[in-house]
């Protein structure tokens, strides 16, 4: 049984991109298709690549991979069919990951009630990073390097150890403590609502254990600012 | 002399010193003079442009605006009557007019045959009541000037009942001059309706380059499909003017229905841009090439370039293997949105939680903006290093400087981190406290 990987559903130039930037992960990666031709296709591109059809026949899957590691993308052309595809999968798979592929955003909501865990509307993606482009080119740019590892400085999402120091400060506190050169950008509390640190809100949270505590920084600051997080390092 | 006569007085001679170019009548003259070799006389080439200029003054719309200043000349009282004219003058600028005008025009034929069957019904009823009612000592109408004006009356439906047929043989004719009225009414209604429906799409046209020639700056969307209804309906509600070109007549209708100003035109026609009569350079923010396949974008991309070197084209990419062909058509940003799906789910299967974040922020849903704060010269030499900005008062993060000499980002910069004239902050925080964060840059370096 393979114990970690990402299962890429249908096999287009959507698909082909995700392939390519995920590969990286550590994490192998395998593609299910319902078209022979596609198929034959992936397999020239020396994919891992399988045929599978919408009529509930999920065993192959449960047999082959741990579910509960399981990353599932859903990129089917057709919206219908990947709903259907969505909700298939969610209903066989309680815990897996599912990130599912949308035209525009009403079809993203139907993909949500489906059960996918994320969506990517592509039409409002699209129109965002246009708009964003011209408007903020600065900004955009910078997201871009910080999220898209182009620059040195990343952005990296930490969770808040039981016995942290970190538990039962307010955020604001936090600016009178050493922070190791990051910039705590928002804190996202266990049922995922955020809190930026920009806020009145945010300011005020009390961090819990298993909070997340995003920031941006440099590699080696990042690494000191872990250390400190996870009581390694005095203060 | 009243202030009104002095500036339609000073209009007039303007317009007559203006009506032909003196200068390049002179130097016609001199230049035929010479290919000619004779002696150059500038009395002749004077007296060129005189003419020229009294040609203008005989001219009907000249002798308007002459007439319209006149009535204010007390001992020319009668004149007075002239102050109608400038009832004229205004019609002259008219845009409205002229087009009502110039619609009617393309209808003068059917427009004249219905004069003439006006005219004809009108004589042969005026003569018919007159025959009718002359001899009748009961009757009011008596002369033939009566039974014009009676003709008249009623054959336009107007009816004041001034004049009214005694004999039987009169209301018969009255019956049926009733019915030609009704008719004559009916078909000059249609004929105008007509020629305004048939150029309904040349006024809306027209009416769409007046709107564009007007906007002094806006982004020109090419192609109309639903990405470009995403882009387009973000950037209006965030205050920018749109102009879309699209070749699909139904993608226009859309777009105006959308409340943007569209033209019916094709993006990759020098024609089209010619006809909209826009400034590449001095009207257009950004093109945004947006249409639905590489070959019109690339095809657009070079029909742009052609005319104009230095306008920013931005582009979608269909095609990965097309990518090349947008940049060799002059295309300066190219947005493949498969790729940005690619580095989304990189991001959302490895930093959900930081990618949530980012793109809640994106949203701007959340009221959190990040926002670029550019850094003038007068703001630099007061704010010279990171420290100065206190940015923190603000309960702001001063997420990194932009330098414009490297096009690089420092993200992150210390308090010792000197800024210059051109750099930006990028800055996160809530939209209204980096406005007052604006502000105080400026009011702080004024005090």
């Amino acid at each position: 049984m393979i114990k970690e990987a990402t299962l890429v559903f249908g096999y287009n130039d959507y698909s082909r991109e995700i392939i390519k930037q995920i590969t990286g992960d550590n994490m192998p990666v395998y593609v299910y298709t319902m078209d022979m031709e596609l198929l034959e296709k992936a397999e020239a591109d020396s994919c891992n690549v399988a045929l599978f059809d919408l009529s509930d026949d999920w065993d192959e899957i449960a047999h082959r991979f741990d579910t509960g590691n399981l990353r599932l993308f859903c990129t089917l052309q057709d919206d219908a069919e990947n709903i259907f595809l969505t909700i298939s999968l969610r209903a066989a798979f309680k815990d897996v990951f599912i990130v599912a592929l949308a035209r525009n955003q009403e079809s993203a909501r139907k993909l949500r009630m489906a059960g996918a865990d994320k969506t990517m509307p592509i039409l409002q993606t699209t129109a965002n990073i246009i708009t964003e482009r011209l408007e903020k080119p600065i900004v955009m740019r910078a997201v871009h390097d910080l999220l898209y590892g182009r620059s040195e400085v990343m952005i990296k999402q930490l969770v808040v150890p039981e016995d942290s120091f970190f538990v039962g400060k307010r955020v604001e506190e936090l600016d009178d403590i050493k922070m190791h050169n990051v910039i705590i950008f928002c804190v996202a509390d266990s049922s995922h609502r955020t809190y930026f640190a920009v806020t009145k809100k945010g300011r005020h949270h009390q961090i819990a254990a298993n909070d997340i505590i995003i920031i941006i920084g440099y590699n080696n600051d990042i690494e000191a600012f872990k250390l400190f997080l996870e009581g390694q390092e005095k203060r | 002399m009243p202030y009104r006569v002095l500036i339609f007085l000073i209009e007039y001679i303007l317009r007559v010193w203006v009506c032909c170019n003196g200068a390049k009548t002179i130097i016609d003259q001199y230049e035929t003079d010479e290919f000619l070799q004779r002696d150059f006389r500038i009395s002749k080439a004077l007296k060129t442009a005189l003419v020229a200029k009294l040609d203008y003054m005989r001219s009907f719309q000249a002798i308007i605006d002459l007439l319209a200043i006149m009535p204010f000349f007390h001992e020319l009282r009668l004149l007075r009557l002239f102050i109608l004219f400038r009832v004229f003058k205004l019609f002259r600028y008219t845009q409205s007019l002229r087009y009502f005008i110039s619609v009617l025009a393309t209808k003068k034929t059917e427009l004249f045959m219905l004069a003439m069957f006006v005219a004809i019904i009108m004589s042969i009823s005026a003569v018919l009541i007159y025959v009718m009612e002359a001899n009748n000592p009961n009757s009011q109408i008596d002369t033939l000037f009566e039974a014009f004006y009676w003709s008249l009356v009623t054959i336009s439906t107007v009816g004041y009942g001034d004049f009214t047929p005694a004999t039987d043989g009169g209301r018969a004719v009255a019956m049926l001059i009733i019915l030609g009225g009704i008719g004559v009414l009916a078909f000059s209604t249609s004929i105008i309706v007509t020629a305004f429906t048939e150029k309904l799409d040349e006024i809306k046209e027209n009416r769409t380059i007046s709107d564009i020639s007007n906007l002094k700056s806006f982004y020109l969307v090419c192609g109309y499909g639903e990405i470009a209804q995403q882009v387009c309906a973000k950037l209006r509600r965030n205050g920018h003017n749109i102009v879309v070109m699209d070749a699909d007549y139904e993608r226009i209708e859309r777009a105006r229905k959308h409340g943007l100003t569209a033209f019916h035109a094709d993006p990759g026609s020098l024609e089209s841009y010619r006809l909209m009569h826009i400034d590449l350079d001095a009207q257009v923010k950004s093109i945004l090439s947006l249409q639905d396949s590489d070959v019109q974008n690339v095809f657009t991309a070079l029909t742009i370039r052609s005319i104009n070197k230095r306008a920013v084209i931005l582009s979608l990419l269909h095609k990965q293997q097309n990518r090349k062909k947008l940049k060799l058509a002059g295309v300066n940003e190219i947005v493949y949105s498969q790729e940005l799906i690619g580095l989304m789910a990189k991001e959302i299967s490895g930093r959900p939680v930081a990618f949530e974040a980012i793109h809640l922020l994106r949203s701007e849903d959340s009221g959190i903006v990040a926002e670029e704060v550019a850094i003038d010269h007068k703001v630099a030499q007061y704010y010279d290093t990171v420290s100065k900005l206190n940015e923190k008062e603000y309960h702001l993060i001063l997420i990194g400087v932009y330098l414009s000499e490297t096009g690089k980002t420092v993200f992150h910069p210390d308090g010792a981190f000197s800024l210059k004239k051109g750099d930006s902050l990028i800055i996160l925080g809530e939209h209204a406290l980096i406005k007052e964060f604006r502000l105080g840059l400026h009011q702080k370096r004024h005090a």
